[in-house]
């Protein structure tokens, strides 16, 4: 059997919504018998844990007793397997839990969509689904991500961006530049947090100023965007890597709010009717995250937008370098009709299943696809060299006062 | 005393022939009949002859003992064996030292090595309770015949290794089968066989997680031992090379691995002094479309007569790849190359899909053999439902296997073609006709000639000088016994003799070679003999 590691949970404000997505997809992964799932749960302490009761969403409920019937574990590289052992390590005890052959990492936000356990996967040797380290890492922040993106002529919202030490030695000038660079409202967000966490709107110097504050509680990165006024969302999902990318269906989510709230996203009772499968997963609409969101899908854009839309995710994916299943969110600035790309999500909620259910690909394919992107990387690298095989140390003068220049 | 002295110097000269022998004993396969066959032939000059001078200080030590002690002059003599013995132990464990591959010390050669010395040292304990005669006799047999205790010392051991092997086997099933979807291809032929598998992986592993048993690991043990050391749950494909050496082995392997698709590359005249006829090589290779999975698929080379008149089954399905002039017949459907072209820099062919849809195929790779390669290797991406475009597209990433037609440069920049590894006289003929095709100023080839062709081996060698002579401006030739059917090919040929040039040794050959070549020219290395066949 081949074992593959389903990662979740995590250090991040989106911690919950990643169990919901992770047990979404655990459901599907059932369905491909040469697979063998093995949940490993990260909790918000950063310890990891594993056990077959971690697929029961049931089980958390009541998070503590969920962990008293499950392993705590690291992962560790043994031999020329990737495994997991205890943690601590006993004296008189196994000394290993299971055996991990691919990693799949469900994580939302920080510690698990940033570019971190992408960097254990690394170091293993472990082949796993996703974006590597430098795509994780540069789309996790809003302001990186925005340079790369205009260095390669993909249209995103002007935007100011400062670090709160900045704000600090001269707010004065940056409230300036602010207000020059850009028009009022304006969205002021934490560069580098997910889902509209710390997020707040100004319509003025006075909310602006507020609105930094709020910021500040929550990151040292910010960033301060032109808010349009009259927009339309459109979200597209990409899926393939640098050898080849397919897209999905176009979504409009509704909201009532100026913007979607963290309540909007997730905690929503009222969502329509869940997917449009019936494949919600148990536990009503509360639970089935992004997929109960009130949403017109197909989105209801004319075709020329569609296709701009499209062309525009594919270069977006390509120039950071994706992998995987990713999340494009556009807005549209309906004075207009001008495209802009908001945000990358590279490990999207639900991993957009119901955009690719739209397009007639089942969430069991898409899962297997994900998979097959996976082993398409690890051999990608594979092929590279990385290291030279001769010690350059070996004839080195070693020594001396305070080494050679070279 | 001087008795004890004498014999733990005997059996440290015994140790030390014996590792000579362990030595031949793993180049001949672990095999008693094989060794004793190579151990009769040309190339075995440790046996006769140069032992003889312990026949004499035995003797001398039989005659001594039975004068009841020694004179003076008695032991002045005695000494003077001792040195001898100390000077051909040192001299033998030098000659030993200097050959290409050395004596690998497995886990199984570890073993022998305790049980020759045990086995060893029993016998002169025992020759020590004898009279003299028996003394004498024993050691001129040990020192002489020390080969026959690492036979002995091998079938002694028989047990234990079969214990071990059998536990290595179960554990590769295990391992096998901890993923039931993998695709098996199994290879065999009596050439062409490891390149073939070569561009199979390398074509196949932009698009899947591939794992092929790696050079020279042909046999069922080698097999095994990929399993065990490499192979993941994630391989998808696993390409395994069969090498036959008896009838039964691929069998063996197939029982082992059990293949969905097989491929026989080719059936002539190799290792005929094992296998005794052609006919017993081809239903040998034959063993492996008999252990394809049923509903599998066996891949037919349109060009071999002998792989196309192997018995069909009725439960798998048969695929036939081959050039224009050959007939698409007895198959299912049929894979066809056309219009070839090769040159110094490549090799270019049309590729005829069953589906009727013709694909231009471009690869750096040398020799029109490889044209066949290549197709093969389409041909099993396609039948695993590959996408073919991205497949041609990266054609031309493929890499030559190392000594089979792969390009180096010699020290003075000259171009040098590395075909070092098993010659064939297809092979061979086509290594020429690359060297012809490849730009330089003089064509130099270093050969050695062909090796294990059974009774046709100097009628092809002849033929092959026959070739050298059209292809090449200076010739090095290794082995003056070794090579006559060749200087007849190149006599009759018409060869200019003052542009040949014979050599003992490869190394020397090379050597004489990089002196009196330019920068421009280009060298063939075509075959070169393991260390077994020095002369």
């Amino acid at each position: 059997m081949i074992k593959i590691g389903v990662f979740f949970g995590s250090q991040s404000v989106e911690h919950e919504v990643s169990v919901i997505t992770a047990l979404q997809a655990i459901q599907h992964l059932k369905k491909l018998k040469e697979y063998e799932i093995i949940p490993v749960f990260i909790d918000k302490t950063g310890d990891w844990y594993t056990g077959q009761e971690l697929m029961d969403i049931k089980n958390f409920k009541n998070i503590p007793s969920l962990l008293e019937n499950c392993t705590k574990v690291n992962m560790v590289r043994q031999g020329r397997e990737v495994v997991l052992i205890p943690n601590p390590v006993k004296q008189f005890g196994p000394v290993r839990i299971e055996r991990i052959d691919i990693g799949f990492p469900i994580i939302h936000g920080t510690f698990g969509e940033d570019g971190t356990i992408q960097g254990i996967f690394e170091m293993t040797g472990l082949p796993y689904v996703g974006c590597d380290v430098l795509a994780a890492s540069m789309t996790m922040d809003k302001t990186v991500c925005k340079h790369v993106l205009m260095a390669n002529n993909i249209p995103v919202i002007e935007g100011v961006w400062f670090t709160t030490d900045d704000w600090l030695r001269e707010s004065d000038n940056l409230t300036k530049k602010v207000t020059k660079q850009l028009t009022f409202p304006v969205i002021v967000k934490p560069a580098n947090m997910g889902s509209s966490v710390g997020v707040a709107v100004a319509h003025d110097v006075e909310e602006f100023k507020d609105a930094v504050h709020f910021c500040r509680e929550f990151t040292n990165r910010i960033l301060v965007e032109r808010m349009v006024e009259d927009l339309m969302e459109i979200n597209i999902s990409v899926l393939g890597d640098c050898e080849g990318v397919e897209v999905s269906a176009c979504e409009r989510p509704l909201s009532s709010n100026e913007f979607l709230s963290f309540e909007d996203k997730y905690t929503s009772g009222g969502g329509s009717k869940g997917s449009k499968t019936g494949d919600a997963p148990s536990g009503g609409s509360k639970a089935s995250g992004m997929a109960s969101l009130s949403r017109i899908l197909p989105a209801d854009i004319s075709d020329a937008m569609r296709e701009e839309i499209e062309s525009i995710a594919k270069r977006a994916f390509l120039a950071v370098d994706a992998s995987g299943v990713t999340r494009l969110d556009f807005i549209i600035d309906k004075a207009d009709n001008t495209v802009y790309l908001n945000e990358l999500n590279t490990i999207p909620g639900s991993l957009a299943f119901y955009l690719w259910e739209e397009s007639g690909k089942p969430y069991v394919q898409l899962l297997k696809e994900l998979i097959e992107l996976a082993f398409r990387k690890a051999r990608r690298k594979d092929r590279l060299q990385f290291s030279n095989e001769t010690n350059i140390l070996a004839d080195a003068k070693i020594g001396g006062s305070k080494g050679s220049k070279n | 005393m001087y008795k004890v002295l004498l014999l733990m110097l005997v059996w440290n000269y015994t140790l030390v022939k014996m590792q000579f022998d362990l030595h031949m004993f793993q180049q001949n396969s672990y095999r008693n009949k094989r060794y004793w066959r190579w151990l009769k032939g040309t190339h075995n000059r440790f046996v006769k002859g140069n032992d003889n001078f312990v026949l004499f200080a035995s003797l001398f030590l039989f005659a001594a003992s039975y004068t009841q002690g020694l004179t003076q002059s008695g032991l002045t003599v005695l000494s003077i064996f001792f040195i001898f013995f100390a000077i051909r132990g040192h001299r033998l464990l030098v000659e030993v030292r200097e050959v290409k591959k050395k004596l690998v010390y497995t886990p199984r050669v570890k073993r022998l090595v305790a049980t020759t010395s045990i086995v060893s040292f029993a016998i002169i304990f025992g020759l020590n309770q004898v009279g003299a005669i028996g003394i004498a006799a024993g050691i001129y047999l040990m020192t002489t015949f020390s080969f026959l205790i690492v036979m002995i010392a091998k079938l002694v051991n028989t047990p234990i290794e079969n214990y071990i092997n059998n536990w290595y086997y179960k554990d590769a099933k295990r391992i096998l089968a901890e993923n039931p979807n993998r695709i098996i291809i199994g290879i065999t032929g009596s050439y062409g066989k490891t390149s073939t598998k070569n561009v199979i992986a390398q074509t196949l592993s932009r698009d899947f997680n591939v794992l092929a048993t790696p050079a020279s690991y042909n046999t069922l043990m080698g097999v095994i031992r990929t399993i065990r050391e490499q192979m993941k749950p994630t391989h998808q494909v696993f390409i395994v090379e069969m090498g036959a050496r008896e009838p039964g082995d691929i069998k063996e392997i197939c029982d082992l691995v059990v293949p969905d698709i097989s491929i026989i590359t080719s059936i002539g005249p190799q290792h005929l002094e094992t296998f005794k006829t052609i006919e017993n090589i081809a239903k040998t290779k034959g063993e492996i479309f008999e252990g394809v999975k049923p509903g599998g698929t066996a891949l037919v080379n349109l060009a071999d007569d002998r792989i196309k008149a192997l018995p069909k089954r009725s439960d798998i399905d048969y695929i036939g790849f081959g050039d224009n002039t050959q007939e698409c017949t007895d198959v299912a459907k049929c894979y066809i190359s056309k219009n070839t072209h090769i040159s110094g820099e490549g090799t270019s062919f049309d590729l005829n899909f069953p589906s009727g849809i013709t694909l231009c195929v471009n690869t750096k790779l040398l020799g029109a053999h490889n044209v066949s390669n290549v197709l093969c290797a389409l041909t099993v991406a396609n039948e695993l439902g590959a996408d073919m475009l991205r497949i041609m597209a990266s054609l031309s990433d493929i890499q030559p296997t190392e000594h089979r037609l792969s390009l180096r440069k010699g020290r003075k920049g000259q171009v040098i073609i590395d075909d070092a590894f098993n010659s064939n006289p297809i092979g061979s003929k086509n290594a020429l006709q690359v060297l012809k095709a490849m730009e330089g100023d003089r064509k130099f080839i270093i050969t050695p000639g062909m090796i294990e062709l059974g009774d046709q081996q100097d009628a092809l060698n002849k033929k092959f000088g026959e070739y050298i002579a059209q292809a090449c401006d200076y010739v090095v030739l290794v082995g003056e016994k070794q090579t006559l059917p060749i200087q007849e090919g190149l006599k009759s040929a018409g060869f200019d003799t003052s542009n040949l040039h014979i050599t003992d040794t490869f190394l020397n050959g090379y050597n004489h070679l990089e002196t009196i070549m330019n920068e421009n020219d280009v060298m063939l290395i075509e075959n070169d003999l393991p260390d077994a066949f020095n002369e």
